[in-house]
């Protein structure tokens, strides 16, 4: 590549160079595009991340770590509070837990549509589909529905005593797990699908034969083979619950707050953008480190 | 008129491709690039085609050098490997794609397209898209693809690889057919011996990135040039011999006569299995006796194996051998060759 | 494989119903004549004409749909260009996987910092032009940001499912450079592109982070205007715009299915290539 060399191309006579300018003036919007509005900016965003913030909003370019202190707990007027700390970590722990959910829900339906013939299992498909591509709003206050005080959920949980009468099951944590779960739902089921449908069910067979018992045969011969789907799934759910804003918003209360909501807050109510920016960075480095840690594992199992 | 290939050398990084090839083509001939895969066939193809470019040396068509021209600018066409029809195209429009990129007139287009139709008995398959066509069918498609632009030269990759085996035979002898009938120069690629010995005026061997021996398919399977060529065209006995005389030949098995020339003082003579006669006397010439090791009933003939070094012959004697059977055994004076290399 | 056991199918179908409980509560209370309260009264389709005589719905609908659109079309332009660009190209190995990398970034990042890194972008922006003023047009070029990554994706499996064996009989059916980029190329792709475009649509009218971050007073589309009625309390007309969307929704996934279920079947022929 490195010389202007004259070759044949795909049946073409051309050179190296000639080739790389036409190749690149095909990639260079699209290419450019993504690098001026994604990755620059992410890098500016850890920049941004070591500046002050101005009166007014602004970002004053001077540099300094405060705001990494500050979300370490430090900094704050009444010295160490562990209030940033929570939220990180009840950010990493709904994160945890949705995906736990999840990987028990999926199990079944992706199982139940791997053993459907023809048309039916694209019937199930579909229908595992569709909430995965509507609208992450809709889903959520569609929630409020479910949940509202008049509606048999809210009456049995009151008739149990776990709520006044009259009171609904939002906000609080139950309500976000709820919305979480079934948000992330589809995105832990069609990656174990696919790998359900690309097992190799005569090992199973041979399994069957080797140990009679069932669970033994689900163990050693069934779930190894789902594990890349397994870990496709769990980067698809953790990571992007980590950044979660909506549901926790809308169903968990003023409370609930979660990394996503922080960062939403810096840049918007709070208009602190270097705090935001530090949160953001945060965030960007437990994706890569979570990225990381899944692709080693699931190359194990591949 | 034919092609004319001359010290073609091909690298791919460090690993060659192409050490040096030359070879000639007559026009009207089918000829055949014969040898295992990885030996560099295939390339050669491409560079013919002007899919691929040479590092160095000449290609020449009808006198013309056209080592530089791409193959969109040669008049050469190829059958693909797997035929590589237009998915998104009727059978009619995967044929007439070659006259309309070059802008041929609506008439043109309409007659030739036509012809190459009924030529390859596909008329009714015309409206038809490859992916509803027989492998068959799909073959002839490429081939009124390529043959309907009217090329000096037209190759084929191996062109049977995607038909069953049943298929093949009788496909090979069609498309021996349509050369003749047509008159022009084929040039297919094929690891198959046997695909090559049916359907070529000519072959040439390769491996190793060199062609080992151009011949007829006779001079190529009777007159073997090098071990490699004795192994991969036929069975082959092949055994070490010392000269004696003009035509003598020192071997285990004793001294042997060949009416061939031997090129060496010492070196490796092959004879094929059929070339060994099996008596149950003593006809005494180049002769030896043997005990029958195994033999194989294959109906036409039998495969008869010797207990010294895996001899073996091929008869259509109707006496079935059994093993401990003591047999005679006549190397034919004329198919006793001697190998010209040195390895 | 064997038949399910009446545990899963029975697991399975109630996990399903509480993916679609909530939807069907959505598309039930829209039919329902009652203002207040959760309590049936009658059927009606009367928040649907409410709906459609809402000025603002309608404003925020046509936002919606001028900002899928417009972003759709740019996206899935680049993001074939950019496909083709990187798959028909000799690129080097180390190259490759850098640009694979790049490709990657927009599906992988979480959206809020794309929303965040968006804001800081357009804040630099500003102060050279004022038509980066949060609106239309900042909302559209986020949404091209991510379009293009799954557009390219999509479109390059394709490349990878064509092979190149094809590109090679067209040269040597005299093809140049345009006649094969037209004839051959693009014709065969179109079921990719098609199936990236309609993926790009679905994601724009999907968003709800990234136009939150970018949005300014005057853009609002329907995700927002649904997130901020939800603040101000719900009425049944988003219940009946919150169903229109689902079906919409729903009429996409099988026409997207479908085109896969296409794709899938061409995998199968003949001039797929070897290489």
């Amino acid at each position: 590549m490195k010389k202007n060399k004259r070759t044949i191309w795909r049946g073409e006579l051309t050179t190296t160079g000639k080739l790389a300018r036409r190749g690149w003036l095909f990639m260079s919007p699209g290419f450019f595009w993504i690098c001026f509005f994604l990755a620059i900016p992410c890098l500016v965003l850890v920049l941004v991340s070591f500046c002050q913030r101005e009166a007014y909003g602004g970002i004053d370019f001077t540099f300094t770590g405060e705001n990494y202190s500050r979300l370490m707990g430090f900094g704050g007027l009444l010295g160490w509070t562990p209030d940033y700390i929570m939220i990180l970590g009840r950010s990493l722990l709904t994160a945890a837990i949705t995906t736990f959910f999840c990987v028990i829900l999926s199990y079944p339906i992706a199982f139940f549509i791997g053993s459907r013939q023809g048309n039916s299992k694209y019937v199930w498909l579909t229908l595992l589909i569709i909430p995965f591509w509507t609208n992450l709003v809709i889903r959520t206050y569609a929630w409020f529905l479910v949940l509202a005080p008049e509606m048999p959920p809210a009456r049995f949980a009151a008739w149990l005593g776990l709520i006044d009468h009259g009171a609904a099951l939002y906000p609080g944590t139950f309500a976000v797990y709820l919305g979480m779960v079934s948000t992330f739902l589809p995105f832990m089921a069609l990656p174990l699908y696919a790998s359900v449908e690309a097992m190799d069910w005569s090992l199973v067979q041979a399994a069957q034969d080797l140990y009679s018992r069932r669970t033994r045969v689900f163990r050693c011969a069934i779930l190894p083979q789902t594990y890349p789907g397994l870990s496709i799934g769990i980067v698809l759910t953790f990571i992007p619950c980590m950044g979660m804003f909506v549901v926790p918003d809308m169903l968990g209360g003023a409370k609930y707050m979660l990394m996503g909501n922080l960062i939403q807050q810096q840049f918007g109510v709070s208009r602190d953008w270097p705090f935001g920016a530090a949160i953001s960075f945060f965030l960007m480095t437990i994706t890569l480190v979570a990225l990381i840690i899944i692709r080693k594992k699931g190359l194990k199992h591949l | 008129m034919g092609l004319e290939v001359t010290d073609v050398s091909k690298h791919y990084g460090d690993v060659p491709a192409l050490n040096r090839v030359s070879l000639k083509v007559e026009k009207g001939e089918f000829f055949t690039i014969l040898g295992p895969s990885g030996c560099g066939k295939t390339t050669l193809l491409k560079i013919i085609a002007g899919l691929e470019l040479c590092d160095s040396g000449r290609i020449s068509i009808g006198g013309e050098i056209v080592t530089k021209i791409p193959a969109n600018k040669r008049n050469v066409n190829t059958v693909f490997q797997n035929y590589a029809l237009f998915p998104h195209l009727s059978v009619y429009e995967n044929i007439a794609f070659g006259l309309r990129s070059r802008k041929f007139n609506r008439d043109i287009i309409e007659e030739r397209v036509g012809k190459a139709l009924e030529m390859l008995q596909l008329t009714h398959t015309s409206e038809r898209y490859p992916a509803q066509l027989s492998g068959g069918q799909q073959q002839r498609v490429a081939l009124a693809r390529a043959l309907v632009n009217e090329p000096a030269i037209l190759l084929l990759d191996e062109p049977m690889s995607a038909l069953d085996a049943r298929l093949r035979s009788q496909v090979q002898v069609e498309l021996r057919n349509l050369q003749r009938r047509l008159g022009k120069t084929f040039i297919m690629v094929t690891h198959d011996q046997d695909e090559a010995l049916t359907v070529s005026d000519r072959i040439a061997v390769m491996n190793l990135a060199t062609i080992v021996q151009i011949g007829t398919p006779t001079e190529i399977y009777e007159r073997p040039k090098n071990k490699f060529v004795a192994n991969f065209i036929g069975d082959a006995n092949m055994f070490e011999a010392t000269r004696t005389g003009d035509s003598g030949l020192i071997t285990e098995y004793g001294t042997l006569e060949t009416s061939l020339p031997i090129p060496w003082q010492e070196g490796a003579v092959v004879i094929r299995p059929e070339n060994i006669r099996l008596h149950d006397s003593n006809p005494g010439f180049n002769t030896l006796p043997l005990k029958v090791r195994d033999s194989i009933y294959r109906g036409d003939h039998q495969e008869i194996w010797f207990e010294e070094n895996n001899l073996k012959a091929k008869t259509t004697n109707h006496t079935l051998y059994r093993p401990g059977t003591e047999v005679w055994l006549e190397f034919l004076k004329d198919a006793l060759v001697p190998l010209n290399e040195e390895e | 494989m064997k038949k399910p056991g009446l545990l899963l199918v029975i697991s399975s179908v109630g996990i399903l119903l509480f993916l679609y409980l909530p939807l069907m509560a959505v598309a039930f209370f829209s039919v329902n004549s009652s203002k207040y309260g959760l309590v049936w009264k009658e059927f009606s389709f009367k928040w649907y004409v409410r709906m459609i005589q809402d000025p603002y719905i309608l404003n925020a609908a046509l936002n919606t749909l001028i900002l899928a659109v417009i972003s759709t079309a740019v996206a899935t332009t680049l993001g074939t260009a950019l496909a083709i660009g990187m798959e028909n190209f000799p690129w080097g190995k180390r190259l490759k996987s850098f640009l694979d990398s790049i490709l990657h970034l927009p599906v992988i990042t979480p959206d809020i910092i794309l929303a965040a890194a968006l804001v800081v972008v357009f804040m630099f922006l500003r102060k050279l032009m004022s038509i980066f003023e949060p609106g239309l047009l900042t909302m559209t070029i986020g949404h091209i940001t991510f379009q293009i990554a799954f557009v390219a994706l999509v479109v390059r499996s394709r490349i990878a499912s064509i092979g190149h064996n094809v590109e090679a009989a067209a040269r040597d059916l005299y093809a140049n450079n345009v006649y094969l980029l037209w004839h051959v190329t693009l014709p065969l792709l179109m079921p990719g592109i098609i199936a990236g475009a309609m993926l790009a649509f679905t994601l724009s009218l999907d968003d709800f982070v990234i136009s939150f971050f970018t949005s300014g007073p005057k853009s609002v589309t329907l995700p927002l205007l649904i997130y901020a009625s939800v603040r101000r309390g719900i009425t049944p007309e988003i219940h009946a715009l919150s169903t229109v969307i689902l079906l919409l929704t729903v009429i996409l996934v099988f026409t997207f299915e479908r085109l896969t279920r296409i794709q899938n079947r061409a995998k199968n022929n003949p001039a797929k290539g070897r290489k």
